[in-house]
């Protein structure tokens, strides 16, 4: 690898001194006439000859033209063309304007990296380029899609310095398989990891290819559609950019939380004095008052301004004092605001025959939790040579390397969330920051018993990740004649990642155990995991044409291999503090390792013909043999056709007709097979691809082996000996049309995809000896309709734009069935208060969880409840034994909204989103209520209060309303597991959200301007914000709707408060579980930056 | 370069035409094997049936059956509080049975087919110890449909009551093939992967005998129909027991060779005391003897009292009462003593079965004329019963061994001042007929009495296997305390329980069989915990 890259380096050299070897030099910049934008890819010829150049991404060219040239021929892509004179200049600006009919010959990456004209394609893409995707400087590319293509769902899981996003088209369409769209990077298949790894600003565009009929030439991993990512080439003049970015990060959204009550966990406290009756008393250990200065739970009296002891006496006898207030800004001052900075340089060159493209960026990136840092560095070289005028040959790499160091957040008692909002509002949380030295800081001096303080949280439980990323491709191509071309391209994706999580020990004083303190042992784990693939295209390109007839036809071999690993090793405590190493510790290694290695083959073919250049008719087929499926399900065949029909060039009258310029109607249907194998979360980067999930096996016991004893156990996945590929069949129907020369642009498609014979993973009877059956069973459907609109309002000859756009996409899926006598399964773990499920005749996912019983007039039935000595305690709503449906959790509708207005280089650009449609459950809600800390738990001042909307049951057995008859208001209602915090209807809420993702302000200087400096040809200035405003409904006070545990790396925290065990729950992997958000998940964030780039 | 291309196609042609079964040849898995003799599974099945019974089963009859209860130190346990289950409270007891029952079926098939019958046989007779623990929470239960993995996803339930009798036939069937292969020189034998008997067939056998007991005795207050099926059936045993060595003579244990690292220490030492680290476990002060069980100690002047909790001054600190408002702090109270009868230590064996439980049952069966022998018989097991059980309780874990001089040893002269303390007090003393204690308290309500209550010798039997088991195998104390009415014990204050002793009767079916095997489920009927008895559940 390093000898071909110092080749290329050396071979770019000596063609570019080639190149300034020739008579005269010219040099200038295209531009859009409309917005004064530098326009990427023009072509710019001496007019007849061959000698030209293209101009760079912000349309400057330089070239070397023989003496004798006159005339430059200039040209673009959705441009009239334009002739301009030479004359004695060498410096040219020339303004291109838009060609209103051209709309058709834009043009498209499709599968195989193979370019073709929009008025060919009979099913929905989008594509987005470069500026609309870095407008706001994101660090995640996919952030960068967000609301601006219809029918593509970006989720943000979770906040934090290293965010997870899922990535899906049009719904879901498998129950317990994948359902994220492909990734490409550069032709080569790769995986959704590679996502966070790409530097944003070395991509050219992405091309979203969004349902089957688009994908089935990638094979079966395109069933959910694929984003195509095609990264930046060399231009033919020298350019160096410098870029640079600022930003800042702001937590924009803290759960409502109360600031009336501070420190006490009585349960009907009226019983007790409010404070301690006798004020000198620093022990408190008899809890004998509703004030109870060293509680997590905030049920205690209301604050009164009154000096009050704040935790225990100190062994030496210190004691904290203070007044008996909220200090409500305390814990939003506990998160810094976050810093980041992007710097990048890059270097494009080349000629007409040789290209070059270098870059080099470095994010870095402090959170908003303290000490949280991220780092990536991101190298690409990417260059391209005609080595004959058969053969050209292409080289794209890119490394990258993620440094990840923060608090590891593992589970809820570790987590700083948790600890920051379960801290009362009463305590100054931010005069803790010193715990080494402050003795009221440190853990034996910290006013909880039960939780940390959150600044000791950060400095005790780290994790340290490394992870590079190497991608790259080699890429030749063969012209055998003008109508035959071949083409070979091999890539490569190469993942390793090494991860220490570590937690220090502290032993706490013995004054302080004594009270049953535990110390906390600390432990090292150390995961090294990797990950390959490798991807081998080879295909012949035929394009003939007969008469009318145009025929392309590609024929080719996609071969596939992965291999994957992961080691995992942790220590049971450490020996010494401090010292985090597995051989400083106490008891034996704990240590598993897996690997994984899969292999697939295709053959396919995809033909296209063409009618007089407005009808079209495609078809593909495929067949894949896959190494994951038993050998005589392992080959399987898929087809697909579409057509395209351009009504405006086929029919005479509105040829020339002027409020049309363009129209097509396509529709598509294709089939395409998946071996969706079941494959839980593997640690780190690992992947499974499916492999070996054929046969149940065994694993080692747990605590296995004892000295020489060793003993197996059966895993607990059954697995149908049969089993198939899935197989999703998709129609489309869909149009395209543009009026006004342009100024009105719009699109619509209908869709439905059918998932038949799903590899489902459902859970049985444990009676059957197994918790999960893999077998073919099941179909979902999802039906909709993607619009985009794009209007220009206003186009002046002046160079004044102002562009409105709005896609729309409305999904509708819905199980039809799953398997026999299996009408629910479960996808997220059964252990919680609420549960997502498959259930057949719903939307996928819906959330099932508990809530009150009801009488038939919808109000909540409230029961008397005594104590022992028959006293009257309150009226207590009843929960349900059961769970009821309470919604679906994707959204149903998805509107995405841009806007931009320009003047000369001046762009103002928004981007927003809202959707709606759908529901989402906030599990810290129940913490938050156990707690004491949340606002609606104080919602009737903790008096007691008629359960709104609710009844009574009479002597006679009916229901009658209920208005005098109280609840208590205290913890022992709203901490209560049995009556509130476990009644998972009192935290579920819509999940609408109205988000203005992106805004920016973009100068760039006048060309005039930089012209007189000679060597600075561009100079951008941009002024953004991301997330500036989030809306939501009133009844969600707790977090942004995006989040999501599953799927984002979290794990969920055991069951509320410190439940009995028996209660407690494990991670939620699958990662199609959306739709339940936990205490583990930081807050979310607001953006603001700068950023400066300069070309020259 | 032509020759290039050439080459390229001839290469991917051949390759797909010869290669391509090799090349996808590769789905063989590296990581786990996929097959495994009966003695690679057994130890781990042995084990895993000690946690159940340890830490899933024992904690729950502890709350239920008034042995324990939540302290002040956390909020939670609103379920044991107040009995108000969900089917998402205790799946454990259900999921992690059945789990483990597979393992066991899969030692049978292994056993059977690979010339390891003894392997085979002990199977058997854990497979029916697991299905009883869930036949007496659950009642009716997937039995014979049960296990088939893929081949049966939703296994119908089958009536408790014929489960109970199948258990009888499948340990006959157990002690019979052990005994036809015992003279066998061909086959392979149980080695050091029997955790409990280490091989010894014999004591299967005899462990077997107790179980048939157990499972009898446990149905016994039945109909007239099943009193003659379990009469005939005790008289069967008595004979075949005596004919084939007896009951069990140890406390049946399951010891792996558990040691101070993860997951390798005794799982209840590992939950409620330590964590390998040595550091305290989460739960360590998150419940507290009941006050109840506290007075129990107390009042009959037992030494096993101060042996498993600890003391201030001779004194317990304080216990704690289910369902009260304020309980005193976990740690401020009183707790198991380290080293003691219960926190033997972070190696000590897990119990399946006690040998002074089996004591007890077998001085029931005489009391209750199942076995001959009448009252004196009956006598001589109940004294031996609460020998067996000072002994267990004054048994350390091995990384504590006492001395003979160590006072925490046990002595026979310790039974004996327990019993000299009782003479007159009926819940000790066999010949005692009412509870007049040398304080004057019935230490079942702890209040004094004038009018000393009258014993009956089964509730002085159940009463005194109540301590025996208490906090070690409480599962038995709990169905005990189902089929007998004993001892009266106080329920939890937030008790929501419409019976008269304001308890439960069973637990819930989990969630999985409500969304899994949801028709089958229809077909058992409705299930309240407060009136769905378990068929040998018939008193009120």
């Amino acid at each position: 690898m390093k000898h071909f890259f110092f080749m290329v380096v050396m071979l770019m050299t000596c063609l570019l001194q080639q190149a300034y070897a020739q008579n005269r030099a010219l040099s200038g910049r295209i531009t859009d006439r409309a917005s004064g934008q530098g326009l990427p890819g023009a072509t710019v010829l001496v007019k007849g000859t061959t000698i030209g150049a293209s101009t760079n991404a912000d349309g400057s060219f330089s070239l070397s033209v023989p003496t004798t040239a006159t005339t430059l021929s200039i040209s673009s892509i959705g441009y009239t063309g334009l002739e301009q004179p030479i004359g004695d200049n060498s410096t040219f600006t020339i303004a291109l304007a838009s060609d209103v009919k051209q709309l058709g010959e834009v043009v498209v990456t499709g599968a195989l990296g193979v370019q073709r004209q929009a008025r060919e394609i009979g099913y929905a893409t989008a594509t987005v380029d470069t500026k609309d995707l870095t407008q706001a400087r994101v660090t995640n590319v996919t952030n960068g899609l967000a609301g601006k293509v219809s029918g593509l769902q970006i989720q943000t899981l979770s906040a934090g310095i290293n965010p997870s996003v899922r990535v899906t088209l049009r719904g879901n369409r498998s129950l317990t398989g994948e359902n994220q769209a492909l990734v490409v990077v550069d032709g080569v298949l790769s995986t959704s990891e590679v996502l966070t790894a790409l530097n944003p600003d070395d991509i050219d565009n992405i091309t979203v290819l969004k349902g089957a009929n688009a994908a089935a030439l990638y094979g079966s991993q395109a069933t959910n559609g694929a984003l195509i990512i095609t990264t930046k080439r060399g231009g033919t003049t020298p350019t160096v950019t410098f870029s640079h970015t600022s930003q800042l990060e702001q937590l924009s959204f803290l759960p409502k939380l109360q600031s009336e009550f501070g420190l006490g966990a009585q349960d009907y406290k009226d019983q007790y004095p409010v404070f301690p009756t006798d004020p000198d008393d620093v022990t408190n250990a008899d809890y004998s008052a509703q004030y109870n200065p060293y509680e997590n739970q905030q049920f205690g009296p209301r604050f009164d301004g009154s000096q009050r002891h704040l935790g225990l006496e100190l062994e030496n006898h210190h004691i904290q004092t203070m007044p008996y207030i909220a200090r409500p800004n305390e814990r939003r001052d506990f998160f810094n605001t976050g810093y980041q900075t992007q710097n990048g340089v890059s270097f494009s060159g080349g000629n007409d025959k040789s290209k070059i493209f270098v870059s080099y960026q470095n994010t870095h990136n402090k959170g908003i939790i303290p000490r949280d840092v991220f780092q990536r560095n991101t190298f690409r070289l990417n260059a391209s040579q005609e080595l004959t005028s058969k053969l050209t040959v292409g080289f794209n790499a890119s490394y990258s390397q993620k440094l990840v160091d923060a608090t590891s957040n593992l589970d809820r008692d570790n987590s700083v969330y948790w600890n920051v909002i379960n801290t009362s509002v009463q305590v100054p949380i931010t005069q803790y920051k010193d715990w080494r030295n402050d003795e009221f800081a440190n853990p034996n001096g910290y006013y909880n018993e039960y939780y940390s303080n959150p600044y000791f949280t950060i400095d005790n439980n780290r994790t340290k990740l490394r992870e590079n990323y190497l991608v790259g491709n080699i890429d030749l191509g063969y012209k055998l004649t003008d109508w035959l071309s071949v083409q070979y391209r091999l890539g490569a994706t190469v993942v390793s990642q090494s991860n220490q999580n570590a937690q220090d020990k502290f032993l706490f004083d013995p004054y302080v155990s004594a009270r049953g303190r535990r110390d906390i042992n600390g432990f090292v784990s150390e995961l090294a995991s990797d990950l390959t693939r490798l991807n081998s295209d080879f295909f012949v390109n035929i394009n003939k044409t007969y008469g009318d007839f145009s025929t392309k036809l590609i024929l080719g071999n996609n071969t596939q291999s992965g291999n994957s690993r992961y080691v995992a090793t942790n220590s049971t405590a450490l020996s010494v503090p401090g010292l985090f190493n597995l051989e400083n510790r106490v008891g034996n290694l704990q240590g598993t390792q897996q690997s994984y290695q899969y292999h697939q083959t295709s053959l396919f073919g995809d033909l296209t013909v063409g009618y007089k250049e407005y009808l079209f008719l495609h078809a593909s087929g495929r067949n894949d043999w896959t190494s994951i499926l038993a050998k005589q399900n392992r080959s399987f065949f898929y087809p697909s056709a579409d057509v395209s029909f351009i009504f405006t060039d086929a029919i005479p009258a509105l040829k020339d007709a002027s409020y049309i310029d363009y129209g097509k109607l396509r529709a598509g249907i294709a089939r395409v097979g998946q071996a969706n194998l079941f494959s839980t979360a593997r640690p780190g980067v690992a992947n499974s691809f499916g492999a070996y999930s054929l046969d149940p096996f065994f694993q080692l016991g747990s605590g296995f082996p004892f000295g020489s004893l060793t003993s197996f156990s059966q895993s607990n996945t059954y697995v149908s000996p049969d089993l198939k590929p899935e197989f999703t069949r998709s129609i489309e129907v869909g149009t395209e049309l543009s009026f006004l020369k342009r100024r009105v642009g719009f699109a619509a498609t209908y869709y439905k995809q059918n998932t038949t014979n799903q590899t489902i993973n459902a859970g049985i009877s444990r009676a059957s000896g197994f918790g999960q059956f893999l077998l073919n069973a099941g179909e979902v459907e999802n039906s909709g309709v993607e619009l985009d609109l794009n209007l220009t309002p206003i186009q002046t000859e002046s160079g004044f734009t102002f562009k409105i756009g709005a896609n729309y996409n409305y999904n509708q899926n819905k199980v039809l069935s799953i398997a026999p006598d299996v009408n629910e399964l479960a996808i997220s773990n059964t252990g919680g208060n609420a549960v997502l499920y498959a259930i057949v005749g719903q939307p996928f996912p819906v959330l099932k969880g508990s809530y009150y019983v009801r009488d038939d007039q919808n109000r909540v039935i409230v029961d008397e409840s005594r104590d022992a000595a028959g006293d009257l305690l309150g009226y207590f709503p009843r929960k349900s034994a059961d769970q009821k449906i309470l919604g679906n959790t994707l959204p149903k509708d998805k509107y995405g909204f841009n806007t931009s207005f320009s003047y000369k280089g001046i762009t103002l650009a928004a981007q927003a989103e809202y959707r709606t449609g759908y529901v989402v459950y906030h599990s810290i809600g129940e913490n938050l209520d156990f707690t004491g800390g949340s606002q609606r738990s104080a919602q009737y001042g903790r008096e007691p209060f008629v359960f709104p909307n609710s009844s009574v049951l009479q002597a006679n057995g009916s229901y009658a309303a209920n208005t005098d008859k109280l609840t208590p208001g205290g913890s022992e209602f709203w901490a209560n597991a049995a009556y509130n915090t476990t009644v998972a209807e009192n935290y579920v809420t819509k999940g609408d959200f109205f988000k203005l993702r992106e805004v920016s302000l973009s100068y760039n200087l006048p060309a005039s301007l930089l012209s007189s400096t000679g060597f600075i040809k561009g100079v951008g200035l941009n002024l953004y914000a991301r997330n500036l405003y989030t809306w939501v409904p009133k009844e969600n006070v707790y977090t942004d709707p995006e989040f999501s545990s599953a799927g984002s790396g979290v794990i969920n925290p055991t069951a509320a408060g410190n439940s009995s065990a028996s209660n407690s729950s494990s991670g939620a992997n699958s990662s199609n579980a959306i739709g339940i958000n936990n205490i583990l998940q930081t807050p979310p964030t607001r953006f603001y930056g700068a950023s400066l780039s300069a070309t020259f | 370069m032509k020759n290039l291309f050439k080459i390229l196609v001839a290469c991917s042609v051949t390759a797909l035409a010869t290669g391509c079964d090799s090349f996808l040849d590769v789905n063989q898995n590296p990581n786990n094997p996929l097959t495994a003799t009966a003695d690679a599974i057994l130890a781990q099945s042995l084990k895993v049936t000690a946690d159940n019974y340890s830490i899933d089963y024992n904690p729950y009859a502890a709350f239920a059956v008034g042995e324990v209860a939540k302290s002040g130190t956390v909020n939670g346990y609103q379920e044991e509080r107040t009995y108000n289950y969900s089917s998402q409270y205790g799946q454990a007891l259900f999921n992690n049975v059945y789990d483990n029952l597979y393992d066991y079926g899969l030692v049978e098939k292994q056993g059977k087919a690979n010339n390891q019958p003894d392997h085979a046989s002990i199977a058997k007779i854990m497979k029916v110890y697991n299905f009883q623990l869930l036949v007496d929470e659950y009642g009716d239960i997937p039995y014979t449909d049960a296990l088939q993995g893929g081949n049966n996803i939703t296994p119908k339930y089958d009536k408790a009551d014929v489960i109970y009798k199948d258990f009888i036939v499948k340990l006959d069937a157990a002690i019979a093939e052990i005994t036809a292969n015992s003279a066998s020189t061909t086959k392979r034998t149980v080695g050091g992967e029997d955790i409990v008997f280490g091989g010894n067939m014999a004591n299967w056998i005899r462990f077997a005998n107790s179980l048939k007991l157990r499972i009898l005795m446990r149905q016994s207050s039945g109909d007239a129909a099943l009193r003659t099926y379990v009469r005939t059936e005790m008289a069967r045993l008595q004979t075949s027991a005596a004919a084939s060595g007896g009951f069990i003579t140890a406390d049946v244990q399951v010891q792996p060779g558990y040691l101070q690292s993860e997951a390798q220490q005794n799982p209840f030492w590992n939950r409620y005391r330590a964590s390998a680290a040595g550091t305290s476990s989460i739960e360590r002060y998150y419940t507290l003897p009941t006050r109840y069980i506290l007075a129990q100690y107390n009042l009959n002047h037992d030494p096993r009292g101060p042996r498993i909790y600890r003391t201030s001054g001779g004194r317990f600190v304080s216990g704690a009462t289910l369902g009260e408002n304020l309980p005193p702090l976990g740690n401020a109270a009183t707790r198991f003593l380290d080293g003691g009868g219960v926190f033997k230590g972070l190696d000590a064996p897990v119990p399946l079965m006690l040998k002074a439980d089996d004591l007890f049952t077998q001085s029931e069966a005489k009391l209750l004329n199942f076995f001959t022998g009448g009252e004196p018989a009956a006598k001589t097991d109940f004294v031996n019963g609460i020998t067996a059980s000072f002994a267990y309780f004054y048994t350390t874990g091995p990384s504590r061994r006492s001395g003979a001089s160590d006072s925490s040893a046990f002595t026979a002269a310790k039974v004996t001042k327990y019993t000299n303390a009782n003479l007159t007090n009926g819940l000790v003393n066999w010949d005692a007929p009412t509870t007049t204690t040398r304080d004057g308290i019935d230490p079942l309500f702890a209040t004094p009495l004038t009018a000393p209550r009258t014993v009956s010798k089964q509730e002085k039997i159940i009463y005194q296997k109540y301590l025996a088991v208490n906090a070690v195998a409480s599962t038995e104390a709990w169905d005990d305390y189902r089929r007998t009415g004993f001892p009266k014990f106080p329920a939890s204050l937030q008790s929501i329980s419409t019976r008269t002793d304001r308890l439960p009767v069973r637990l819930l079916y989990p969630i999985t069989e409500v969304t899994s095997n949801a028709s089958n489920l229809a077909q058992v009927g409705a299930i309240s915990q407060f009136t769905s008895k378990i068929f040998w559940d018939v008193l009120d």
